[in-house]
C-alpha cells in the first residue's frame, strides 16, 4: 500500500507542476503586453522598462518560470493590480470564509447517504419515492430561489438568523442549507443506485443466509462496498463547494472566493485570477488524492495489490 | 423418512411486472436427518426457488402457501427445544434466528459469495457471534477450528486474509466453514461445485459427504449434473417446471426412471467411457425436451460423426505457439513477472475434424483459440492456415481468414448485440465479406441459415432477449456459418447450456460437420463432452500441452498423470461397480504459470507412443 500511495502522490505532484506551467503562461497568453497592462495606458517607455525589470519580465522565459515557481512555493502570488496589496492578503480572508462555509456544508454527506440508503432499502415503496422526489427537487431548485425563500421564512418572518453578513457560525446556517441541498440530492441518487447494485450481490445473500439481521446487512455488509463509487462523487462535490458559490455569496452577503473570482475577472485583476486558477486546481487534485487513499482503506483489493 | 424436513403442498408465486408467476407447484417432499437429498433439474425448474423458500430468502415479491416443517429442531439459545416449526409461516425476524443456526446454505459462485471488504475470519466469526453470544476472540478461535475442519491447510493463518487472495476452491471451503459454524441440522448446497474445476469439484464433493457423516446433518444438494448426483446423493428428486416429477432412491432414479423427463435427462448427459471402442464421435439419442415429453423420443438413433481423412495435409498447423502476458510491474512500470499463458504448443487440425482442447481454468486453452482467431498481439510462433501466417497476415489475407475461420463463444446471450435482431446478427458477416450481395439475397441466406440450425425463419426479426439459451446458441452457430467457414473455434460453447439443450446443440454441430465438412476446435473443460464429440484431443495444463492423440488414445490408453487425474475426478455413473470412490482430501491446486522476466517454464519433451499419440515425458 505505501508504494501505491507514493505513486499517487508523485502523480499528484506531476499534475500540480503542469498546472503551474499553464498558470504561468496564462499571463503570457493574454492579448497585449502584460507590462502595458500593469503600467496603464499612459505609461512612458521608460516607466514600462522599469516595471519590466522590476517584475523580471526581461529575463529569459525559463528563469521567469523558475522565479514564479519559487515564489509560488513561498505563497508569494504577486500583487493585486487593483488594490496593490499582495494577492495573499486579498485572498486570505475570503478563503477562510469559504473554507468555513464548506465545513458547515459537509452536512450534505451524511444526509445524502442516509436518504439514499433509505430509498434503496425501501425500493419502489413510499419512502423511496419520497426520498427521490426530494432529491429531484434538490437538483432542480435554483440556489437563488431557495436562498431567498429561506431568508424570507427564517430570517424575516421567524427572525432566527441574520439575513445577510457573517458575524458568527450561526450566520452560515442558511447558506449551508442552500449550497448543501444540491450535494445532498446528488449523493442521495448516487447512494441509492450504488446500494441497489450491492444489495443484489451474492455476498448479501450469503450474509442473510447466515442469519445476519436486516439492519446489519445494510450497514455492515452493504454500506462499505457501496461507499466506493460514492466517495468519488463526494470528493467532486466538496471541490465545487470549495470553489465558492457565486449565487449564495451574493444572496447572503458573504465575501467568499466565488464573488472574488467574479470581481477579479471583471476588473481584469490577472494576478488574482491566476492564483485562483492554481488554488482551484490544487483543491481538486488534493481531493482526488485523498479519495484514492480512501479507496485503498476501504477496498483491500486495491490495498493489497 | 420425513423426520427432518417436510414440505407439504408448497406453492410459491412471484409477482412480476407481467402478472403472477407460479414457480413452485404443490411440492411434497421429505427428508431424513442423516441423508443427502439431491434435487436435480435444469434452469427454470424451480430448484433454487425451493431452497430459498426453505431459507425464507424469496424476497418481497415471492408469496408462499403450504408448509415447510422442520422437525426436531435443535435446542435454541434460550434452552427450550423448538420442536416442529413451520418455516413457511415464520416472520423474517424469527427466520433470522433459524438461518445460519439450524439451517444454513452454500451457494454456487464462491468468487462472488463472500464479502470482498471483510476478512475471511470475520465473516465466519460473524455467523458464530450472531447465534451463540460469543465474544469476537472466541468466535475467531472457533473460526480457525472450522477452517481446519474443512481441510484448509494452516487454516488459522488465513483468518486475516481477504477473499480475493484465495482460489475458488479455497473460497468454497470458507463458505462451507461459515455454513457449518453453528453445526446446523440441515445444510442446503445450491450448485456448490458448478463454478469449480473438476478436480476441485471432486474434493469439495468428498468434503461435503464426509462432513455430512461427521456432523450427522441432512443435506439438500441442488444440481443440474447427473454425474454429481450419482456421486453424492442417497435420494433424488427430479424437478421440471416447478414440479417434482419423480423422486426415489439413487438407484431407482438411475436404473429405472419412470418419468419421460428423467429418462431424457439421463440420455442427454454424456457419460465418460460410453464411447470406448468407437473411432468416431457419435450423436446423442435425444430430441429437444419438448419433443421428448410429447412422446416423440424414445428410440432416437445415434449417428456416427464425420470420418476424417488423415492422409490429406492438415488444414491448420500450429507450431511452437507461445503467448506471454505481462503480470506484475515494478515501481517504474517495468514488467517484472510474466504469465506464460501458452508455451511451446504444437498441433494440427485436419479437414472435417473436431479437435478437443481440454484443461482446467487457467490452462491456456482459450488463449490458444484467441491466438488462432488473430485476437492476440502477444502470440508468437508459427500458426499456418494453408499459405497464410495467421499471426502476421497481410490485410487481404486477414480478410480471407476472417471469412474462413469463425467462432462460437461461451455465453450465448452476451455474444449477440442486444439491439440487433437475430437476422441482422446472422447477416452482418455477409455485409462485410460479400459487399456486392443485395439486401434481399442476404436476407434469404440468413433465413436459410436459421432454418439449417433449427430456428423458424419467421423469427428473423426478433431480438436476442426473446430466446432461450439453447436457441441463442443456435443463432450463434448460424452466424458462425454465414461465410461458409472451414474452421470454427468453439470456446466452451455448450458449457452454459442445460444438459438436454447441450445434447441437441452438440448434435447440431456434428450434423453440420457431416454435411459441410467444417472443422471444429472444441475448447472445453468437460472430459465427457470432449469424449463424445471429438476426433482428436489435446490435454493442457499450465499453458503446456501434455498429451495429444486420437480420442481412443487419450481415453483408452491414457499416458500422462495429469490426464489420468482429470479423468479420475469426473463423476462416473456405473452401478455395476458401485464402490465408494475415495478422494484424497488434498488441496493441490494448479498455480498460474507466472515467472519472473527471464525465466520460463521447463520445456516439455514430447515422446511418441504411436504415430498419432504423443505424451509429455514426466
Amino acid at each position: 500500500m505505501p508504494q501505491y500511495i507514493l505513486k499517487r502522490l508523485l502523480g499528484t505532484l506531476g499534475v500540480m507542476f503542469v498546472i503551474a506551467i499553464l498558470a504561468f503562461f496564462f499571463v503570457h497568453m493574454l492579448p497585449g503586453d502584460p507590462v502595458r497592462m500593469l503600467a496603464g495606458e499612459d505609461a512612458t517607455l521608460q516607466e514600462m522598462e522599469i516595471i519590466r525589470q522590476k517584475l523580471g519580465l526581461d529575463l529569459p522565459l525559463h528563469q521567469q518560470f523558475y522565479i514564479f515557481l519559487v515564489n509560488l512555493l513561498q505563497l508569494d502570488f504577486g500583487n493585486s493590480l487593483i488594490s496593490g496589496d499582495p494577492v495573499y492578503d486579498v485572498l486570505a480572508d475570503r478563503y477562510v470564509l469559504t473554507a468555513k462555509l464548506t465545513l458547515v456544508c459537509l452536512w450534505f454527506i451524511p444526509a445524502g447517504i442516509v436518504l439514499g440508503v433509505i430509498a434503496a432499502t425501501h425500493k419502489s415503496k413510499f419512502l423511496d419515492r419520497a426520498c427521490m422526489i426530494f432529491s429531484v427537487s434538490g437538483i432542480s431548485v435554483p440556489e437563488f430561489w431557495l436562498g431567498l425563500i429561506l431568508i424570507q421564512i427564517f430570517a424575516v418572518k421567524l427572525q432566527w438568523f441574520n439575513p445577510t453578513g457573517f458575524q458568527s457560525w450561526a450566520d452560515l446556517t442558511l447558506p449551508a442549507i442552500t449550497i448543501g441541498m444540491m450535494g445532498t440530492a446528488i449523493i442521495a441518487r448516487f447512494t441509492r443506485s450504488a446500494f441497489l447494485d450491492v444489495l443484489s450481490e451474492n455476498y448479501i445473500q450469503t450474509a442473510r443466509a447466515k442469519g445476519v439481521k436486516r439492519f446489519n446487512v445494510t450497514y455492515v455488509h452493504a454500506l462499505r462496498n457501496a461507499m466506493l463509487p460514492i466517495i468519488t462523487v463526494i470528493g467532486l462535490q466538496i471541490g465545487f463547494i470549495l470553489s465558492g458559490s457565486i449565487v449564495a455569496e451574493a444572496i447572503f452577503g458573504l465575501p467568499g472566493l466565488g464573488s472574488l473570482l467574479i470581481e477579479s475577472v471583471v476588473a481584469r485583476d490577472y494576478p488574482v485570477v491566476q492564483t485562483l486558477l492554481i488554488l482551484y486546481s490544487f483543491h481538486f487534485v488534493m481531493i482526488n488524492f485523498i479519495v484514492d487513499v480512501l479507496y485503498t482503506v476501504i477496498n483491500p483489493q486495491v490495498r493489497l495489490k | 423418512m420425513s423426520e427432518l424436513l417436510e414440505a407439504r403442498n408448497l406453492n410459491v408465486r412471484f409477482n412480476t411486472m407481467f402478472g403472477v408467476k407460479h414457480v413452485l407447484k404443490d411440492i411434497n417432499i421429505g427428508m431424513a436427518h442423516n441423508e443427502i437429498l439431491a434435487i436435480v433439474g435444469e434452469s427454470g425448474s424451480g430448484k433454487s426457488v425451493f431452497s430459498k423458500s426453505i431459507m425464507g430468502l424469496l424476497g418481497e415479491r415471492g408469496t408462499t402457501d403450504g408448509s415447510i416443517w422442520l422437525h426436531k429442531g435443535k435446542t435454541s439459545k434460550s434452552g427450550e427445544s423448538t420442536g416442529s416449526i413451520d418455516l413457511a409461516g415464520m416472520k423474517q425476524t424469527e427466520l433470522e434466528e433459524i438461518r445460519g443456526d439450524q439451517i444454513s446454505m452454500i451457494f454456487q459462485d464462491p468468487m462472488t459469495s463472500l464479502n470482498p471488504v471483510m476478512t475471511v475470519g470475520k465473516q465466519i466469526a460473524e455467523a458464530i457471534r450472531i447465534h451463540q453470544n460469543k465474544s469476537m476472540k472466541e468466535s475467531l478461535e472457533e473460526a480457525g477450528r472450522l477452517l481446519d475442519l474443512v481441510r484448509v491447510p494452516s487454516g488459522r493463518k488465513i483468518l486475516g486474509v481477504y477473499p480475493h487472495q484465495l482460489s475458488g476452491g479455497m473460497r468454497q471451503r470458507v463458505m462451507i466453514a461459515m455454513a457449518l459454524a453453528c453445526k446446523p441440522k440441515l445444510l442446503i448446497a445450491d450448485e456448490p461445485t458448478t463454478a469449480l474445476d473438476v478436480t476441485i469439484q471432486a474434493q469439495i464433493l468428498a468434503l461435503i459427504k464426509e462432513l455430512q457423516k461427521e456432523l450427522d446433518m441432512g443435506v439438500i444438494f441442488i444440481t443440474h449434473d447427473m454425474g454429481v448426483v450419482y456421486e453424492i446423493a442417497d435420494r433424488v428428486a427430479v424437478m421440471y417446471k416447478g414440479e417434482v416429477v419423480e423422486s426415489g432412491t439413487l438407484e431407482q432414479i438411475f436404473t429405472a426412471p419412470q418419468h419421460a423427463y428423467t429418462r431424457a435427462l439421463l440420455a442427454a448427459a454424456p457419460k465418460l467411457g460410453e464411447m470406448t471402442g468407437s473411432d468416431l464421435p457419435r450423436s446423442f439419442p435425444v430430441l429437444t425436451m419438448e419433443e421428448e415429453l410429447a412422446g416423440k423420443g424414445g428410440n432416437v438413433a445415434q449417428i456416427d460423426g464425420h470420418a476424417v481423412d488423415y492422409n490429406e495435409d492438415p488444414l491448420l498447423t500450429v507450431r511452437n505457439l507461445q503467448v506471454i502476458f505481462p503480470r506484475r510491474h515494478n515501481f517504474f512500470g517495468q514488467v517484472t513477472h510474466q504469465i506464460h499463458a501458452v508455451s511451446d504448443v504444437s498441433f494440427d487440425l485436419h479437414k472435417g475434424e473436431t479437435l478437443g482442447i481440454v484443461g482446467e481454468s487457467g490452462s491456456g486453452k482459450s488463449t490458444i483459440g484467441n491466438a488462432i482467431l488473430g485476437l492476440l498481439g502477444e502470440a508468437e510462433g508459427d500458426v499456418r492456415y494453408g499459405e497464410i501466417d495467421l499471426l502476421n497476415p497481410t490485410p487481404e489475407q486477414r480478410e480471407l481468414v476472417r471469412k474462413d475461420i469463425s467462432f462460437i463463444f461461451q455465453d450465448p446471450l452476451a455474444s449477440l448485440n442486444p439491439r440487433m435482431t437475430i437476422g441482422a446478427a446472422v447477416e452482418e458477416p455477409l455485409i462485410i465479406h460479400c459487399p456486392d450481395m443485395s439486401a434481399a439475397d442476404r436476407q434469404k441466406r440468413a433465413k436459410e441459415l436459421l432454418q439449417q440450425v433449427g430456428i423458424a425463419p419467421d423469427l428473423y426479426r426478433h431480438y436476442p432477449h426473446e430466446f432461450s439459451g439453447g436457441m441463442l446458441q443456435r443463432v450463434n452457430i448460424a452466424r458462425a456459418l454465414t461465410t461458409n467457414p472451414k474452421i470454427i473455434v468453439a470456446d466452451e460453447s455448450v458449457s452454459a447450456l442445460d444438459v438436454s439443450v447441450q445434447a441437441t446443440v452438440l448434435n447440431l454441430m456434428m450434423e453440420l460437420q457431416r454435411n459441410l465438412g467444417v472443422s471444429f476446435i472444441f475448447i472445453s473443460h468437460d472430459m465427457a463432452v470432449i469424449e463424445r464429440v471429438c476426433h482428436r484431443v489435446a490435454v493442457m495444463t499450465k499453458g503446456q500441452l501434455v498429451e495429444v492423440g486420437h480420442r481412443r488414445d487419450i481415453f483408452e490408453n491414457t499416458q500422462h498423470s495429469y490426464t489420468r487425474k482429470l479423468l479420475a475426478a469426473i463423476p462416473q455413473i456405473d452401478f455395476s461397480t458401485r464402490q465408494q470412490k475415495t478422494f484424497e482430501l488434498i488441496n493441490d491446486e494448479v498455480p498460474d504459470p507466472v515467472f519472473p522476466v527471464g525465466e520460463a517454464p521447463t520445456p516439455i519433451l514430447m515422446k511418441e507412443i504411436s504415430p498419432s499419440h504423443k505424451v509429455a515425458t514426466e
